[in-house]
């Protein structure tokens, strides 16, 4: 592996998780307005992070079973904003559900 | 028992922590500068106070001043939780005292004698001489009895009010799971690779798990104070988030495992988790937006509401994008021990822990010193938070720098001969990257001051304006 190489690696690592949370969080935001317009932002982000998250993939560096794990982790992170706000929702729904049947 | 101004005893104590914090902070921020300006001037202090030791005064008071905050929290919320004041407060006050006792004696003994022999007294009464849990190991005994007397205060306390709400089930195994992992430090073994793997059981699930669960406990709490969210939501997203950092963070120690002569194995499985670590803190950053969301910014204390965000993408930010960049073992080859850690460690403990610290100081302080209800706010805190943000970006970002210089030029290039050390320590990448690092180094300082100043005064300009 050449000394550039590495400092690709390690560029690519860093805009990986980033724009993860940058799509994350414009997803979120984009869901609470009900903004399309900020949640098709928020894809350019997931884009980014699928490419940077590829881009580690094709690496010599890393052999097969490291490839299946950074694929494995490019979905994780595109499928955990979606995941996490149907739970959050499911939380405060459930909450709310509790509170009206106390009221009652 | 409650007395007139509506304070238990036990919130009393924690204001007792709280202050040895903030005093601690200040030593900590002190001897980060000395060590900032030896890596530009190396003779600075030379064979007085030497670099090795204002490094570990620096870290060690980080620990400590960060673990004085969260116990200040425990002890501030735990009678609100309860609604009874704390069983054993007068061994909870008997622990604080022995504890700065402990720590005094501790700092004077490293100052005093900073060479010595590597045997069982230096061990015992000196220095473990294990990196960030240098204390001897008569300290480490009483931090576990001190934790051990927490622990009591909070379970009798529990018990006798029979008030087992979810918070306080995490917090009850949270506490054991502390105690128990820092015991894991203290095992001595003359074979390093052994050795080193007890010592990350500290250093990674003590510091890592255990905290950033303690974290969650606490900033559930001042999430119920700061924006009245209801209990039932702070308790499902706390289990769920312990879930999800227990998931991923346990076996995530093995990143710490790569280089230390521990099998293969760990590469792999340290690998996988480390790259599933920063999920967790997504998933904040989601709960974080919808919650900022639903409440439309509404608080009733703004510097603990702010602090609470900052927390939520600090701890993303600094443990998860500065932790993931080099946490691959085919990148950490390279990167391992450089300054990309240092920027790591900084951003990470500011994100998940000081801002944590600050938010629960602040809520308190919004009980303290005004009416029920009444808005805690002012201009003095929001030049701190800035700046405070900015500054420890600013000490960030050319440790990054500096870290590439020698992951590239004295790893990847030089194939780390001592040649290849010298070269990368004297690129104008690194050696000016120190001279900005000690720049916002100074104007952190400067923050701190003003932290401090605010701390004493927000709030009470206001009552007496009331008055």
């Amino acid at each position: 592996m050449s000394a550039d190489s590495v400092l690709r690696m390690l560029l690519a690592s860093l805009t990986f998780v980033l724009t993860a949370g940058l799509y994350a969080f414009f997803y979120a935001f984009g869901r609470l307005k009900g903004s399309f317009f900020w949640e098709l932002f928020s894809f350019v982000f997931a884009l980014m992070m699928m490419l940077s998250g590829f881009f580690l993939v094709s690496c010599p560096a890393f052999t097969l079973f490291w490839k299946f794990l950074l694929i494995f982790s490019i979905f994780s992170y595109l499928i955990i904003p979606k995941a996490m706000l149907w739970v959050v929702k499911k939380i405060h729904q459930r909450e709310e559900e509790g509170r009206l049947k106390t009221l009652k | 028992m409650k007395e007139s101004k509506g304070l238990y005893e036990s919130q009393k104590l924690a204001i007792g922590y709280w202050i040895v914090a903030i005093c601690l902070f200040g030593v900590q921020l002190i001897f980060g500068l000395i060590i900032s300006y030896q890596y530009i001037q190396p003779e600075f202090l030379h064979k007085f106070l030497n670099f090795s030791i204002c490094r570990l005064l620096h870290i060690n008071s980080m620990i400590l001043w960060l673990l004085f905050g969260f116990i200040g929290g425990i002890y501030w919320f735990l009678p609100l939780e309860t609604e009874r004041e704390v069983v054993g407060i007068f061994l909870g006050k008997i622990a604080f005292i022995v504890l700065i006792a402990a720590v005094s004696i501790v700092v004077l003994v490293f100052l005093l004698v900073q060479i010595g022999k590597g045997e069982m007294l230096t061990l015992w009464f000196i220095t473990e001489g294990r990196e960030y849990i240098e204390a001897p190991r008569w300290a480490d005994i009483g931090i576990v009895a001190v934790f051990s007397i927490i622990f009591f205060n909070v379970f009798a306390s529990i018990w006798k009010a029979k008030k087992l709400k979810g918070i306080l089930w995490v917090l009850i195994v949270d506490l054991l799971a502390i105690i128990g992992f820092y015991i894991a430090g203290m095992f001595f073994s003359p074979n390093i690779s052994v050795d080193q793997f007890w010592w990350w059981w500290v250093v990674h699930l003590w510091v890592e798990a255990t905290w950033e669960v303690l974290v969650g406990v606490l900033v559930g709490w001042v999430l119920m104070a700061v924006l009245g969210t209801p209990r039932k939501i702070v308790e499902g997203w706390l289990y769920l988030e312990v879930f999800l950092i227990f998931g991923t963070g346990i076996l995530g120690l093995g990143h710490h495992y790569f280089w230390i002569g521990a099998p293969e194995y760990w590469l792999g499985i340290g690998g996988f988790f480390s790259a599933l670590e920063p999920l967790p803190l997504v998933a904040m950053i989601v709960h974080a937006v919808y919650d900022a969301g639903v409440h439309r910014l509404k608080t009733i204390n703004k510097p603990a509401f702010f602090w609470i965000v900052a927390q939520a993408f600090g701890n993303f930010i600094g443990a998860g994008v500065w932790g993931f960049m080099h946490t691959l073992p085919q990148i950490n080859l390279y990167s391992h021990g450089t300054q990309l850690t240092a920027a790591h460690g900084h951003l990470a403990f500011f994100g998940a822990y000081v801002a944590t610290n600050l938010a629960i100081i602040y809520t308190a302080l919004q009980r303290i010193r005004l009416p029920e209800e009444s808005l805690l706010d002012g201009t003095l805190w929001k030049w701190v938070f800035i700046g405070l943000i900015l500054a420890m970006l600013g000490i960030t970002a050319p440790l990054t720098v500096a870290g590439f210089a020698q992951t590239f030029i004295e790893r990847a290039v030089g194939g780390s001969t001592w040649q290849a050390y010298i070269d990368a320590q004297l690129h104008p990448w690194f050696k000016e990257s120190m001279i900005w690092r000690m720049g916002f180094g100074i104007m952190f300082f400067v923050c701190y001051l003003l932290l401090v100043t605010d701390l004493l005064t927000i709030g009470k300009r206001k009552a007496t304006h009331q008055q």
